[in-house]
């Protein structure tokens, strides 16, 4: 007849635990070293990518930066290039305003002294010119009519005597021609068609 | 040992791993928001282009300007000298 023994069942069970038991541990050491596997595996090509990424990144942002220190640059440039053209027309009408009123005196000190007698014109160099009378002034010369004929003395030439190339602006360094050559410089004429 | 402390230098590694995975995802992540951000990596070649062309006109610009800077001082320094001498030239004159 059968006898249940409860020692025997006893080991039995203890027996099926530890096999399961030893199963489930190296299942899940196997689980383990998969995931270790893998993650090995992934993480070089995630950093490859992030160091791609890192280095695409820094490549736009430099990119970026370039172009946007460029476009500061073209603004401040074009900042300055309206004060000069502020600059440019603050000159243009001192120096037209000027240049006008020169003119304007010098060409009525000249007329004014048309027909004016010096009775000793003393000259550089040369001999008096006696009764000299102003017949013309122009830019560079000065005619006069004395008693020995006409003189047309030059101011290039040194004939004329200081005081009268001051008195009316005359000459390449005069006030007159060196606003004027200013007036060409700032604004000059445009070429001929 | 226990079953469990026998997993547990393979648990950490993992952990350690998971973490730096983690870590390189985010910052795969960061980077590829801020490269949109910037418009994106076809930007790149665009702004290299515009750039180049900026530069052209600014060099254009700062050279133009710089002769311009010059040449207006020289006049301006000239004219500061000429007034003075004008003026007395006007103010000699009988009215």
């Amino acid at each position: 007849m059968f006898q249940f023994d409860y020692s025997t069942l006893f080991k039995a069970i203890l027996l099926l635990a530890l096999v399961l038991g030893g199963c489930e541990y190296l299942n899940r050491t196997d689980k383990l070293k998969e995931r270790l596997a893998e993650l090995n595996a992934t993480l070089p090509q995630l950093k490859e990518t992030a160091g791609l990424r890192s280095q695409e990144w820094a490549e736009l942002k430099a990119a970026k930066d370039k172009h946007d220190a460029l476009l500061k640059r073209e603004q401040t440039e074009l900042a300055r290039k309206d004060l000069l053209d502020q600059k440019q027309r603050k000159l243009e009408g001192e120096i037209k305003y000027l240049s006008a009123s020169m003119k304007t005196i010098v060409e009525k000190v000249r007329a004014d002294a048309i027909g004016t007698t010096i009775v000793e014109l003393k000259l550089p160099g040369r001999p008096a010119l006696k009764n000299a009378k102003i017949l013309k002034i122009s830019d560079d010369s000065i005619t006069f009519l004395h008693e020995d004929g006409v003189a047309n003395l030059k101011v290039k030439a040194e004939e004329l005597p200081s005081e009268f190339v001051q008195k009316f602006d005359l000459g390449p360094g005069s006030i007159s021609r060196r606003l004027l050559r200013l007036m060409d410089e700032i604004s000059p004429a445009p070429p001929p068609r | 040992m226990s079953s469990c402390e026998r997993h547990e230098p393979l648990e950490q590694q993992i952990a350690a791993l998971e973490v730096s995975v983690k870590e390189n995802e985010n910052a795969i992540g960061k980077y590829e928001a801020d490269i949109n951000t910037l418009g994106g990596s076809g930007m790149l070649a665009t702004l290299d282009e515009q750039s180049s062309a900026v530069q052209q006109r600014v060099t254009a610009l700062e050279f133009e300007n710089n002769s311009r800077d010059r040449k207006w001082s020289a006049i301006e320094a000239e004219f500061t000298r000429l007034r003075p001498a004008a003026e007395a030239f006007k103010s000699s004159q009988p009215k």
